[in-house]
């Protein structure tokens, strides 16, 4: 028996729902911005809480929106949920910059050490020494 | 002997030449999906700090060097090391020289309301190209003057 194109058509199917299933998770679509010094690796493996903010300003906890006056109480519950957590922040490249900075300023009067920002590495340094 | 291009037929008694592509079709289509799955996940983390409320006390004096460094990008998109504009080429370099002065790797860093999100992490990065070990965020707007 050839098993061959079963094969071949099971991959296909494997890698097809590998890719569907992160897209249903991750629906709020960002541009993320690029840097070249990234971290080496995520401290801690446990997987941080995500907060997104799009180009136009919307807020997003891990999926729902959240509205700026909710925007508190909700990171307060996580964090008191799950206190070893981190937060990982997937900002736009567009967005403004008070937009985000409000944001630090929730995260730090919560009591979260830092943060982490989502990016994109390139690969060249710009400044090779 | 001119060669029949696009004729569906060859000479008679030949056999037509047709590909099978569909192997390769199947082939690029496993590459596509592979690079679909790798993109996103190649998306990596930069860790900046947000002092305590507490250490806010301590107020960032911008225009104190011996103090502690601020970083901070205007409206326009310049780079400012404590109130001193520097090129975006002559930064790291400039950082360089002002960390090694003060023997802390610490930074502070704010931006402008306006100024454009990418374009601060952008400057952080550069910061970071420059030395700096820790990269601090104000979260109190700075008084630009």
């Amino acid at each position: 028996m050839n098993v061959t194109p079963l094969v071949d058509v099971v991959l296909v199917l494997l890698i097809i729902f590998m890719v569907v299933i992160p897209m249903m998770e991750k629906s709020v679509s960002v541009d993320l911005p690029n840097i070249f010094h990234v971290d080496e690796e995520a401290k801690g493996k446990t997987d941080p809480f995500t907060l997104s903010l799009t180009k136009d300003g919307a807020m997003y906890f891990e999926q729902e929106k959240l509205e700026e006056p909710e925007f508190k109480t909700t990171l307060t519950a996580a964090l008191e949920r799950e206190p070893h957590r981190r937060l990982v922040l997937r900002a736009d490249r567009g967005a403004h910059y008070g937009k985000v900075r409000k944001l630090f300023k929730v995260c730090q009067g919560i009591g979260f050490p830092g943060i982490s920002l989502r990016v994109n590495e390139l690969k060249a340094a710009p400044n090779p020494h | 002997m001119a060669i029949n291009l696009g004729a569906p037929k060859g000479k008679p008694g030949r056999a037509t030449p047709s590909m099978n592509v569909t192997p390769l079709v199947d082939v690029v289509l496993v590459l596509l999906i592979i690079f679909m799955v790798i993109t996103p996940l190649m998306a990596r983390q930069f860790w900046i700090h947000l002092p305590n409320q507490e250490e806010k006390n301590e107020p960032p004096a911008p225009d104190d060097n011996n103090q502690t460094i601020v970083v901070s990008v205007t409206k326009a998109g310049e780079i400012m090391i404590n109130n001193a504009v520097v090129s975006e080429a002559a930064f790291p370099e400039k950082l360089k020289r002002v960390l090694a002065a003060k023997g802390d790797r610490t930074i502070f860093f704010d931006a402008d309301e306006e100024a454009e999100f990418g374009k601060a992490v952008a400057t952080m990065d550069l910061a970071r190209a420059g030395g700096a070990n820790t990269i601090a965020v104000l979260t109190q707007p700075l008084a630009h003057p």
